[in-house]
């Protein structure tokens, strides 16, 4: 067939995605001149394509959540392995002794720490602050946080931009509490600080407070903290010019201890994002 | 049962973690049930690495287990908990504004987006695969798995609902020209 084929539809569709064989090109171009008005609604619909793409970039640029790091999901599969195992394993224990020795606990077992024993210790006006955002806001029902998780994305850089580093929500999947959000707070001396909220199934919640934290003292390894008159019990550290302070009510220390070093542990294996402008393209 | 995703390299996965959340977020309008909807995917993807060929296209194949769990209804939008929800997804304009820009070009922004959540979900799929993610038009029928010819129709179809929801419902509705291929 000597003749050229007629233009279709699929190749308006794509000249539209950029996709024509260039020995079509000329002979769409051809047609689009001699129907200017069809011509006219196929270069508008390549230019709503543009602008969707556009819409959609910050979508794509946004730093992604840490529980989706493959490294945090690969550790949860093994963590529910663990946990699958540790069951099965007291099931036996228990049906082998009788029940004379009673129930051998599943997920009483402190997970270890890395690095120091945790002691209780002279305490840190950042540990004071974060005691008291867990007294306001962790009590709050109607509004505990101020942008909840589902906006994850924003809060995080929000905080990042706010606190100059890279925040991420570490994720505490593993023992049993779900990010509910967080909010911004005024550290000592207008450093500002912020807290992230996490709530278990039953509904007992644990925030994670940070700041920027310089004062003399410099790293320190975990530190019990017991504020007996409000009932508000947690893990602190220092560590590479910040404060962090892991803390909740009527939690058992052991169960603390292991959301505090997950905690410490995510943190410390942060992606190294540009700090202070990580939401800056679009 | 396999336990072990081995070999897994997660940095190749990784890659493509920014591409599957903002299809998922495309879909689904809601970041953190799109951030469900990509942690359901790449688990699944994890579990089954073993059934991944070394030699297939990574993307496409992770494309297609999201697109899958999708359809099937089967993302746990549960799981997030009773976080408190708060205002519409611009509310807290944080930083993201700062690229903004042109607030006419926003405008138009938030049309081609409010014109995409319009669409059939056939027709945003296909738009999404083919005009944001890249996918060539047989790529789009093999993630989809429906023939080429769908695949054009519903893009065709799709692109000219999308023109008309934008340009207002007077915009002439356009003699269909035929597909010759």
């Amino acid at each position: 067939m000597g003749e050229a084929m007629p233009i279709g539809e699929d190749d308006l569709q794509a000249w539209i995605d950029g996709r024509l064989a260039p020995s079509r090109m000329q002979e769409v171009e051809a047609w689009m001149a001699a129907n200017p008005e069809a011509a006219g609604r196929y270069r508008a619909m390549a230019a709503e394509l543009a602008s969707l793409r556009d819409a959609l970039r910050s979508r794509h640029d946004a730093p992604v959540p840490a529980r989706l790091r493959i490294a945090n999901l690969q550790a949860g599969r093994r963590r529910a392995r663990s946990r699958q195992w540790r069951q099965v394993a007291a099931v036996c224990a228990w049906l082998a002794l009788g029940s004379g020795f009673g129930w051998v606990g599943h997920g009483l077992w402190p997970m270890p720490l890395p690095g120091a024993a945790p002691v209780s210790g002279p305490t840190r006006p950042m540990v004071a602050e974060a005691i008291a955002a867990h007294h306001v806001f962790a009590a709050d029902l109607g509004r505990p946080v101020e942008v909840a998780s589902r906006q994850e994305d924003q809060l995080l850089r929000w905080l990042s931009n706010r606190l100059a580093r890279p925040v991420s929500a570490p994720d505490l999947t593993g023992q049993g509490y779900r990010l509910m959000g967080g909010r911004l707070l005024p550290g000592a001396g207008g450093t500002p600080a912020a807290q992230l909220m996490y709530q278990d199934d039953a509904g007992a919640r644990l925030t994670v407070y940070l700041r920027a934290d310089r004062a003399a003292g410099g790293e320190t390894a975990f530190r019990f903290t017991d504020d007996a008159a409000q009932g508000i019990a947690g893990f602190w550290w220092v560590e590479q010019g910040f404060g962090y302070a892991v803390l909740g009510q009527g939690i058992s220390r052991p169960s603390l201890l292991g959301v505090a070093a997950a905690v410490q542990r995510q943190l410390l294996t942060l992606p190294s994002a540009p700090a202070g402008a990580p939401g800056q393209s679009l | 049962m396999f336990w072990r995703s081995a070999g897994v390299d997660a940095g190749q996965i990784e890659r493509h973690i920014p591409a599957l959340r903002r299809f998922a977020w495309a879909l689904l309008r809601d970041g953190a049930a799109a951030d469900d909807l990509v942690q359901d995917c790449l688990e699944r993807a994890l579990s089954r690495w073993h059934l991944h060929r070394a030699d297939g296209d990574l993307r496409a194949w992770l494309f297609t287990i999201l697109h899958n769990l999708f359809r099937n209804g089967r993302r746990s939008v549960a799981r997030r908990g009773n976080a408190v929800p708060i205002e519409d997804d611009a509310g807290h304009g944080i930083a993201d504004d700062a690229a903004g820009g042109a607030a006419e070009g926003h405008l138009i922004w938030q049309d081609a987006l409010a014109g995409l959540a319009a669409l059939p979900e056939e027709q945003r799929s296909v738009l999404l695969l083919v005009g944001v993610e890249g996918f060539s038009y047989e790529e789009a029928a093999r993630l989809l798995g429906v023939p080429l010819g769908t695949v054009m129709s519903r893009l065709s179809r799709g692109r000219e609902r999308l023109h008309r929801l934008i340009e207002g419902e007077n915009a002439p509705a356009r003699p269909a020209l035929r597909r010759v291929k």
